[in-house]
């Protein structure tokens, strides 16, 4: 081999050793995270909700100032979870499929044990913690579904990042990974959040819970006071006002998932039975 | 011509060398993709029909299965819940997938030309999944880096439950490489173990193509008949033989009435990809064979009996906090049993050895899959000091959604063949 080929051949070894190294150092670079600390409201063994402060990567080492703690009542709570909306997401090659409805985020049993905690959890929250939550349902022989994110109140409007809703997980490690960690998505999302009245949505940038530079989350903002406000006078409404307006207000309730497919039968019979 | 190498070396001495090149590309897409990391689909169909994230079947990465992925094939494309119940077909979304791969590659080899190239080794259309209470079908349609075209599928059949069932697969098919477990899956990184698509037998000792040139990965037209048993998977497959290169347009070759035998049983250890494989192969042909061959027997005379068996075992470790670290590897043992009219005089069969060893790193955080991989092939060749080794490290990146990247390099020592040298591959691989 002549010296020209030797010298070309050290300089591919050494741009293979060289983008192994790179790629290694830069690896291992994005592999910091932050600390977490966590302190428990509830748990059981497939959920729970609890405080989470997250410092170091992402924070810039300045703690969080979250307006808590913040007193919400249980029934305040139920109201605000019965009003986080999603759909899921429109499928490919599916000619003249119909697209899936909007439904309630939380079934009745997870608006009930969500509500609950998050009430007593709120009214204890220091300012530098999250409300996080983590929700695991039994989906079939060696799979279980998984719903996991956290709360925080800023400027008068309530966070919720949703990092796994309704998340397949075949893996303990997986399941292991969202259960110590449940603001970060294990992957992606089939389910997107539609906002209601009084709510916006956001895509954020959160590398302190996504471990990445380009990946995104959504931020559903909610003017909580408000959105209680509007439900109030809209149950006072819905006192004294016709059967007409009583139905359609029975089907907003059904449309939103707060009360069943049952209940919205029962209560239109009764409700026609006086015509 | 001389023309062209004047251009050729003016253009060498006035562009970038091909390293710095390849330096820049790997460092701006590896920086890219290590800050945008996401999963990846390998058969984005049956994603899209369970709304789930790749990580519910794979591990590491794609195309590898995890246990779940391995007993949803196992029960031909079904959930334990699927099992035993009528498929909804109108959703071609739950069946249809679209895979492409592009590949740039650097080959220095001793004595032969410096290459770098651009190529496209897999454009593949997949249709598959269970279509009916007990049966399912695969298809896969893939045009390579050349002109050719290949279609090959198999239909499967399904009786039992979840935990205990028969199954039989008929068609033209991965026989049990890139079906199996313990290391006979789909590979982490762009190509499999040498020991698994390579001849493991000298060629060269005997009359042109008379020894075997079988290779792990063949995609061969058979049945195959399996008993499965939670974690376990006892079967027997049957084939025409060695002589199938995969191509779905083949219909000569190895068709004499003995068949070729596989018997394996596979047994997965854990509920992430760990497992192991032990196997037993033989065949039978007749004629002039090659891996391409295609022409009928017209010798009953020329009976050529091989075999192979071995094991194969993967273990993978948590690492507290980091991730995961395997080790896997695998041996197997080859016999051809040469005969007289074929063979040198005396006539001699042939013992060939192979083993390989791989350790994967596993990064939860960025979901990067480090990879190092040694070979060892003997192929028992009619003089000394004729080993193949390969040593091969690699990177696989997941970047976004249905995208992922993977860089590898190998060193190839083959004293067999008196070829050495390097090759370097950059791979990106969408899959939706």
């Amino acid at each position: 081999m002549s010296m020209s080929n030797h010298s070309r051949e050290a300089r591919w070894l050494g741009a293979i050793s060289l983008t192994m190294v790179v790629l290694g150092t830069i690896a291992l670079s994005s592999c910091s995270r932050p600390y977490l600390f966590m302190r428990t409201i509830n748990e059981e063994e497939s959920r729970y909700v609890r405080f989470q402060a997250r410092y170091g990567e992402g924070q810039d080492g300045v703690a969080l100032k979250f307006a808590h703690p913040a007193a919400l009542g249980e029934s305040e709570w139920a109201h605000l979870l019965g009003n986080i909306v999603i759909q899921e997401q429109k499928k490919l090659l599916v000619p003249g499929a119909a697209e899936s409805a909007p439904r309630s985020a939380f079934d009745e049993d997870g608006r009930r044990y969500l509500a609950k905690h998050l009430a007593e959890g709120f009214q204890k929250a220091r300012p530098d913690e999250w409300v996080v939550f983590y929700l695991s349902h039994p989906r079939e022989p060696g799979v279980v579904e998984i719903d996991s994110g956290g709360f925080f109140i800023e400027d008068e409007r309530l966070h919720l990042i949703v990092a796994n809703y309704r998340q397949p997980v075949s893996m303990a490690f997986i399941r292991e990974q969202i259960w110590n960690d449940p603001l970060r998505p294990a992957g992606d999302s089939f389910y997107d959040v539609i906002p209601q009245d009084h709510q916006t949505l956001q895509t954020v940038r959160r590398k302190d819970l996504t471990q990445s530079l380009l990946k995104q989350v959504s931020d559903l903002s909610i003017d909580y006071s408000a959105q209680l406000n509007d439900d109030v006078s809209g149950d006072r409404e819905a006192v004294g006002s016709s059967i007409e307006d009583r139905l359609r207000i029975l089907k907003r309730l059904r449309d939103r998932g707060l009360i069943s497919e049952e209940q919205f039968r029962m209560k239109r019979e009764r409700l026609l039975e006086r015509l | 011509m001389g023309q062209i190498a004047l251009q050729t070396e003016l253009l060498r001495r006035s562009s970038p060398s091909g390293a710095t090149v390849i330096i820049l590309v790997l460092v701006v897409l590896g920086a890219i993709e290590l800050a945008a990391p996401q999963e990846s689909h390998a058969i984005p169909a049956f994603a899209r029909k369970y709304d789930a994230d790749c990580a519910m079947c794979h591990y590491p990465v794609v195309p590898r299965l995890n246990n779940f992925g391995q007993m949803y094939r196992r029960m031909g494309y079904r959930t334990p819940d699927e099992v035993n119940k009528d498929q909804d077909l109108a959703n071609v979304s739950n069946f249809l997938s679209g895979r492409i791969k592009a590949q740039f590659g650097y080959e220095n080899n001793k004595g032969q030309v410096e290459r770098t190239q651009f190529t496209s080794p897999d454009v593949s259309v997949f249709y598959a999944g269970a279509i009916s209470r007990n049966f399912s079908g695969w298809l896969h349609v893939f045009a390579n880096n050349s002109t050719n075209v290949d279609v090959h599928g198999h239909i499967m059949g399904n009786w039992g439950t979840a935990e205990n069932m028969i199954m039989v697969r008929v068609g033209q098919m991965h026989m049990f490489n890139q079906e199996g477990v313990g290391g006979f899956d789909r590979p982490t990184g762009l190509n499999p173990s040498p020991t698994q698509v390579l001849a493991l037998t000298s060629t060269s000792s005997f009359t042109s193509g008379a020894a075997s040139a079988y290779t792990f990965d063949s995609r061969q037209k058979g049945v195959e008949l399996a008993y499965i048993h939670g974690p376990g998977k006892l079967a027997v497959q049957v084939s025409n033989g060695l002589n199938q290169n995969g191509s779905g347009t083949q219909n000569t070759g190895d068709i004499d009435p003995q068949k070729d035998f596989l018997v394996f049983y596979e047994h997965l250890l854990d509920d992430i990809a760990s497992g192991f494989t032990l196997f037993y192969y033989n065949g039978t042909t007749h004629g002039t064979v090659t891996t391409t061959g295609t022409g009928a027997p017209t010798s009953i005379s020329n009976t050529f009996n091989y075999s192979r068996y071995g094991f194969n075992i993967s273990k993978i470790f948590p690492v507290a906090g980091y991730g995961f670290f395997e080790l896997q590897g695998g041996y197997i043992k080859s016999y051809d049993n040469n005969p007289g009219q074929f063979g040198s005089s005396p006539p001699s069969n042939v013992e060939g050895n192979a083993f390989y060893v791989e350790s994967q790193q596993y990064v939860t955080g960025p979901e990067v899959t480090f990879y190092e991989r040694y070979s060892w092939i003997d192929l028992d060749a009619a003089r000394k000091n004729s080993v193949r080794k390969d040593y091969t490290v690699g990177v696989v990146v997941p970047i976004q959604t249905r995208l992922r990247t993977t860089a590898e390099y190998t060193y190839t020592d083959n004293r067999f063949s008196g070829i050495t040298g390097h090759l370097a591959l950059l791979e990106l691989q969408a899959n939706w």
